[in-house]
């Protein structure tokens, strides 16, 4: 492969790279950059590719040595190539062979370090910011893991940083992690909670009931702009008449404040019905507050630690509270009731504890958590910072692989992140290549337990567990390099490539994860990085648009990302809790962030995208045509295509990308349209501030629009 | 609307309350049945908030707030509601209506309906609430009315947003 001055052909050297374990780096490992956005990638030539399916690839070309530019100068011209048809040949829906040169945009190159072979994508960080809401994402090894992501969160608290690592184990791996679990033996201790009740007086005479009922009316009637019925007057005459007589009545002390307080209540509603209709301000239920004497189970602390041990118990989520300065706050032990389900608690000593939340029902575990939870792991350090490394080391206690992913391992996690991205699943060559990659595990494993039989002598039940379990981690660690060639060349196959180390070397095939935001990572698939402008010219005029409801434009603009719900509930932005998905089974909806494929938004608040391809790029966009309701995955219409999406013709299309978008980065929207010009004013403050010029390319001052 | 299709009036009388037997709108509502096979299990069933935005340029189009998303308060100060709902959750939804009819009142004193068939090939059936759904429906009037600030019942009637971000969201 010649240096011909396509910045995409920089990352192909990581394919061969990766295929020799024994390989010399070819660069320095190191982690990613906060944002991809502008920084220019290091590039090593190489003119090695994989070799065929199963066989260990040539060694990397590179000499150690070799010169790595910082940075590659065509990065920062290729901004904007020429459309180009798509009318090509081949299954690939944007071919590869369309590629202009140059094709890929200067802001979605990776970071300055190109990690090789053994090294970490992501190393774990030695101080994990205290407060970030968004924390650092990080690669875990293997395929565990949703994604191979998970997230490191150092919330604040007043005992210090509460170190969190969160992560969605795949329903492949949740057999290992509950094989970990222990019953525990459980004993009773009694406790007082505090109370708040409401007085038999107010609950037997529905005093609150109606006066809540009465303010409800005049309020409806007032927004709708209609008379206040004459039944609500009524209403209000009894509910007064009631107040009144108990008043005479009743000289008890705690009835009397109670009296008072809806009576106050009662003054507001009548100024409202006789003095115009204004709004009746919230009726509160007057409350007692008390306290009982409780029974709960709790783990026995003198019972021996046979390993993790669990208890059941109704879903919670932890209580983050993000104040104004956005720093989120948890202090490692509030937790609020999720809405359905129940989760695993897990004690993992050391004072780590867990929180699973698991795909399907066991023997102890009956009520599934809603869809978007399924999966969750959270992993709690004890209070202090620098726990970043054990976080990752326990792990290993719920038998799942707790390494950092090493730079091979992200092709393998890339190559199926592709295969999902482009629906290449039910292709018969990648059926087959994800069939042998599951035998080249197990004949590895037979041959490494064959090696270190006589290790298992005399291992008690939990020794031997351990013992397994290191096995396959070190089989599938071993397996790797011809998986990786195996599926590489499958998807090539798929894809019209003439084999695997022609993808490799092909434009757009970058198999390094990307910042998007500071809480996450994404892969792009290759075949819209190869051929951005492919993807423009399919939409024509039309981009993508998110509406933002309440209109707080500012508020988001200076979070810096578009969040999907799940992640602003670990963000601490959102404070309630929804039944949503026990109504509707669109399992996943609220991991993502939703926008439209829309005109040019004419008014504001919205976000808006011009250019599609700056976010359909990713590898993990799906989308509907239209709204469906109570929607299981790829109900009618689910596509993963964009071409699929640039026809969608209702307004209620939906296209949904994972975890969120980097707003002021790689994923910035193209016109940022506000309500008024104090809020564009303040948007452009805000970025001033932070001395942020030019969003996608353009000066802020033209993306911030009234 | 004086040239809107009759299903979109009933939907519209239905989604107001119209058809209360108190007087009071508030005391009835509408609920939302949606089926994959007209002749199997509904697989989303909610009450409709009291908002309704057809979009002329695209007829048949309605956006609708099915109500979603209530939940207990805990660590509840006495101002806080005992119920409450999250408006992320709440989203608008987008009903595309390739063909409604209007099934009309029984003998029983029981109000018309709508049957929507939606482009996609999935059924919607808008009737009057009843039981649980009218309950919940209660709960999101006591806290739409009540609770929230009339600015954001005003942005939330524009059925115009894709996230909604501030309290309660």
């Amino acid at each position: 492969m010649g240096s011909d001055g396509k910045t995409a052909h920089q990352y192909h050297t990581i394919g061969p790279t990766l295929l020799d374990e024994q390989a010399p780096p070819a660069v320095l490992a190191g982690p990613l950059s906060p944002t991809d956005a502008g920084a220019g990638g290091q590039a090593v030539e190489t003119a090695a590719a994989g070799g065929p399916a199963g066989e260990p690839a040539p060694p990397a070309q590179p000499a150690p040595d070799l010169p790595v530019p910082s940075a590659m100068p065509e990065a920062s011209t290729a901004t904007d190539p020429p459309a180009t048809t798509l009318s090509g040949a081949g299954p690939a829906e944007f071919p590869a062979e369309t590629t202009p040169a140059g094709a890929t945009p200067a802001d979605t190159q990776p970071a300055d370090a190109v990690p090789a072979g053994d090294e970490p994508l992501t190393p774990i960080p030695e101080m994990i910011p205290r407060g970030d809401p968004l924390g650092v994402p990080l690669l875990v090894g293997g395929a565990d893991l949703d994604d191979s992501q998970a997230t490191l969160l150092a919330y604040d608290s007043p005992q210090g940083p509460r170190e969190v690592l969160v992560a969605t184990v795949t329903p492949d791996a949740e057999a290992k992690l509950l094989d970990a679990l222990t019953s525990t033996p459980m004993i009773e201790i009694h406790t007082e909670e505090q109370t708040s009740t409401r007085l038999a007086l107010d609950t037997d005479g529905h005093l609150f009931e109606q006066l809540a009922t009465v303010a409800k009316s005049i309020n409806h009637h007032a927004t709708a702009g209609d008379d206040i019925p004459a039944h609500t007057y009524a209403n209000f005459a009894t509910v007064a008449a009631q107040l009144d007589a108990l008043t005479d009545a009743d000289t008890d002390a705690g009835h009397a404040e109670m009296l008072e307080h809806y009576r106050a209540h009662a003054a507001a509603i009548e100024a409202s019905l006789h003095g115009g209709g204004g709004k009746v301000p919230h009726v509160t239920a007057f409350e007692q507050v008390g306290s009982r004497t409780v029974t709960r189970l709790v783990p026995d602390p003198d019972a021996l630690d046979p390993g993790p041990t669990v208890t059941v118990r109704p879903a919670t989520r932890p209580a983050v509270v993000l104040d104004s300065d956005g720093v989120a706050h948890w202090n490692g032990a509030d937790r609020t009731p999720a809405e359905q389900g129940q989760e695993y608690a897990l004690d993992l000593g050391d004072g780590y504890t867990a929180v699973y939340r698991p795909h399907a029902t066991t023997h102890d575990l009956t009520d599934l958590p809603q869809h978007s939870q399924r999966g969750r792991l959270e992993i709690v350090a004890p209070p202090g910072n620098g726990h970043g490394t054990d976080l990752v080391d326990k792990l290993g206690d719920l038998q799942l692989v707790n390494r950092t992913m090493t730079a091979a391992e992200g092709e393998w996690s890339y190559l199926r992140r592709q295969v999902w991205a482009q629906d290449l699943d039910a292709h018969p060559a990648v059926v087959q290549a994800l069939h042998t990659a599951g035998d080249l595990d197990d004949a590895t494993e037979h041959l490494l337990f064959a090696e270190r039989a006589p290790q298992a002598m005399g291992l008690d039940e939990r020794g031997l567990r351990t013992f397994a379990r290191s096995l396959r981690l070190d089989a599938e660690t071993r397996a790797l390099p011809a998986k990786i060639g195996v599926l590489r060349d499958a998807v090539a196959q798929a894809t019209g490539h003439t084999g695997g180390a022609a993808l490799a070397a092909s434009p757009g095939y970058d198999p390094h994860p990307r910042h998007s935001g500071r809480g996450w990572l994404r892969w792009d698939r290759f075949d819209v990085a190869a051929d951005p402008a492919a993807v423009r010219a399919r939409f024509g005029g039309r981009g993508l648009m998110h509406e933002i409801g309440s209109g707080n434009l500012h508020a988001i603009i200076r979070s810096g990302v578009l969040a999907s719900t799940e992640r602003r509930r670990l963000m601490g932005v959102t404070t309630g809790v929804g039944l949503s998905e026990t109504a509707d089974l669109n399992s996943g909806g609220a991991n993502s962030v939703f926008l439209r494929v829309a005109e040019t938004p004419a008014s504001g608040p919205v976000l808006f995208w011009e250019d599609p391809s700056v976010l359909l790029r990713r590898a993990d966009v799906y989308a509907y045509p239209l709204d469906n309701f109570g929607a299981e995955d790829r109900h009618e219409g689910y596509t993963r295509s964009p071409a699929t999406m640039a026809t969608f013709q209702h307004s209620s299309n939906e296209v949904m990308i994972r975890n969120g978008l980097d707003l002021l980065g790689a994923e910035a929207p193209s016109m940022i349209r506000c309500t008024t010009a104090a809020q564009r004013t303040q948007i452009l403050s805000l970025l001033r501030d932070r001395k942020i010029e030019k969003l996608g390319g353009r000066l802020v001052e033209q993306v911030v629009v009234l | 609307m004086a040239d809107e299709p009759a299903w979109l009036t009933v939907l519209r009388s239905l989604v107001a309350g119209q058809h209360t037997p108190t007087g009071e709108v508030l005391d009835a509502g509408a609920e939302m049945l949606v089926f994959n096979d007209p002749d199997g299990p509904a697989v989303f069933q909610a009450p409709l908030a009291r908002m309704l935005r057809p979009v002329p340029e695209e007829p048949g189009m309605v956006w609708i707030r099915p109500v979603v998303g209530g939940y207990r308060p805990v660590h509840r100060s006495s101002q806080d509601p005992y119920y409450a709902f999250n408006l992320s959750t709440a989203r608008r939804r987008g009903l595309a209506v390739a063909h409604g009819e209007v099934l009309p009142a029984d003998g029983d004193g029981q109000p018309s309906s709508v049957r929507l068939a939606l482009h996609g090939g999935q059924t919607a059936l808008v009737r009057p609430a009843s039981g649980e759904m009218l309950e919940e429906l209660q709960r999101w009037d006591t806290f739409t009315l009540l609770v929230l600030p009339s600015e954001t019942l005003a942005d939330l009637a524009r059925l115009s947003e894709d996230s909604w971000h501030g309290p309660y969201a």
